[in-house]
């Protein structure tokens, strides 16, 4: 009877494993998500909630007439897997748009976007 | 694509478990459990033996070419391309040289190919077969057990990452053992009931019995491990009960309590009919294993579905992920 028991309660915790795969989702972002800031920035960062592949994973910048303004230099920081970097030229007082594109080492894509205000 | 990738995930889980169980069946309980044996069972045990091999073949084909497919479809949506686009551009390379994803496919497709070729030389060769076996053995457990690779697991960062992967990686390992040996042991017990030998149905008692314990102990380190996959990708039984990933886990919960309810009667019941005085069994007691084969066999049937729910919470992000 003790045995059944057991059994029954180790059967149903069991559930909960075999579970998936998850998507590297935007954690925060440096300019933020949203955002007026005083002073151009020279990179745009974001950190997401899993590691990503380098080869596949990317940011792009535009302004409000849809110019790429980022030196397309993406890369994975190297102490990070996490946190995705971009270079920038030289922003003027503006709208502009954050494109990004991350693929997580668990293969999964995820895709967005957010804008931030030079003042 | 999303179908296929499901389809895919679940065919290939399918495959390296059952390649994972034909061997550790085998070689982990009907091998010792015969060696105990006091009667002659040589004849059962090479027809066991032939079926295996014969089995790992073709489940062998059926892993290589669904990796293959995986591979395809992974690389596809890692590229954003079409799948004709990703072979054509060479992106399909790029994701196999490239990415972690690759990286595991290959070393996968070396483990499966040395698997291939022991499997051909124990068919061939008669002499060190016992070595082969346990090579196979460990072979096929090594590519299952690095499917935790391209979990979720694998893709966090941080102590607990660490941690996470180390549970994904024995969760399989234990998968391996229990439901994996489910197929291999229906098998057994089929050829024993058409045997019409008494000494091959008293084999069943030590059959049983180390079955038994291999699978207690399996579900016992999946229950942990489970639990702790639960709480890095669940979190909390409200998300359990509210998500639509959550919502998918428990009707795989509730049909896993199904395949409890069959394992419960027939460790609880069947099993202690057949275990207590195998000195005793005979052809009047194959009612009793043939009811066995048949829950064995119900076993399966929800165990595939369960699988199958498992490719498809492998498109979904969990709640803790959101």
């Amino acid at each position: 009877m003790m045995e059944k028991r057991v059994g029954l309660v180790l059967f149903l915790l069991l559930q909960t494993a075999l579970a998936a795969w998850a998507h590297a989702f935007l954690d925060h972002a440096e300019p933020a998500v949203g955002s007026q800031i005083h002073g151009a920035p020279r990179q745009a960062k974001i950190w997401f909630t899993e590691k990503l592949e380098p080869a596949l994973s990317k940011i792009q910048v535009f302004d409000n007439s849809g110019l790429e303004v980022d030196k397309r230099d993406v890369r994975v920081d190297q102490s990070n897997a996490a946190l995705l970097t971009v270079s920038l030229l030289e922003l003027k007082p503006g709208k502009y748009k954050v494109v990004r594109r991350a693929v997580s080492v668990d293969t999964h894509v995820t895709t967005g976007n957010f804008t931030f205000e030079l003042l | 694509m999303p179908l296929a990738l499901i389809l895919v995930r679940w065919l290939h889980l399918l495959a390296s478990m059952l390649l994972a169980g034909l061997f550790l069946f085998e070689a982990v309980i009907v091998l010792p459990a015969a060696m105990k044996a006091s009667a002659d069972i040589g004849h059962l045990v090479g027809r066991i033996h032939r079926l295996t091999c014969r089995t790992a073949l073709w489940t062998l084909l059926v892993a290589l070419l669904s990796w293959f497919a995986w591979s395809c479809l992974v690389a596809s949506t890692m590229t954003g391309d079409n799948l004709i686009e990703c072979l054509q551009t060479g992106d399909w390379l790029t994701v196999l040289t490239g990415t972690q994803f690759g990286h595991l496919w290959l070393f996968r497709i070396v483990v499966n190919l040395v698997f291939g070729i022991n499997l051909w030389l124990m068919s061939t060769i008669p002499e060190q077969r016992s070595v082969r076996r346990l090579t196979l053995a460990w072979l096929s457990v090594i590519g299952l057990v690095s499917l935790a690779w391209v979990g979720h697991a694998a893709a966090g960062s941080g102590p607990l990452a660490a941690i996470h992967l180390s549970g994904d990686a024995l969760h399989l390992l234990a998968f391996a053992f229990w439901p994996g040996t489910l197929a291999p042991l229906a098998v057994f017990l089929f050829l024993i009931l058409n045997s019409n030998q008494v000494e091959a149905i008293r084999l069943a008692a030590p059959v049983l019995r180390r079955f038994s314990v291999s699978s207690l102990i399996a579900v016992a380190v999946m229950a942990l491990t489970g639990l702790l996959n639960g709480i890095f990708m669940v979190g909390s039984v409200h998300a359990l009960l509210t998500s639509a990933y959550g919502q998918l886990l428990a009707s795989k919960i509730i049909l896993f309590c199904a395949m409890i309810g069959f394992g419960a009667w027939n460790l609880l019941w069947l099993k202690p009919r057949i275990t207590r005085d195998p000195l005793n069994l005979n052809i009047g007691n194959q009612r009793v294993i043939r009811l066995l084969l048949k829950n064995v066999l119900r076993e399966i049937a929800l165990g595939t579905v369960v699988i199958l729910i498992v490719g498809v919470l492998g498109t979904m992000p969990p709640p803790m992920h959101q």
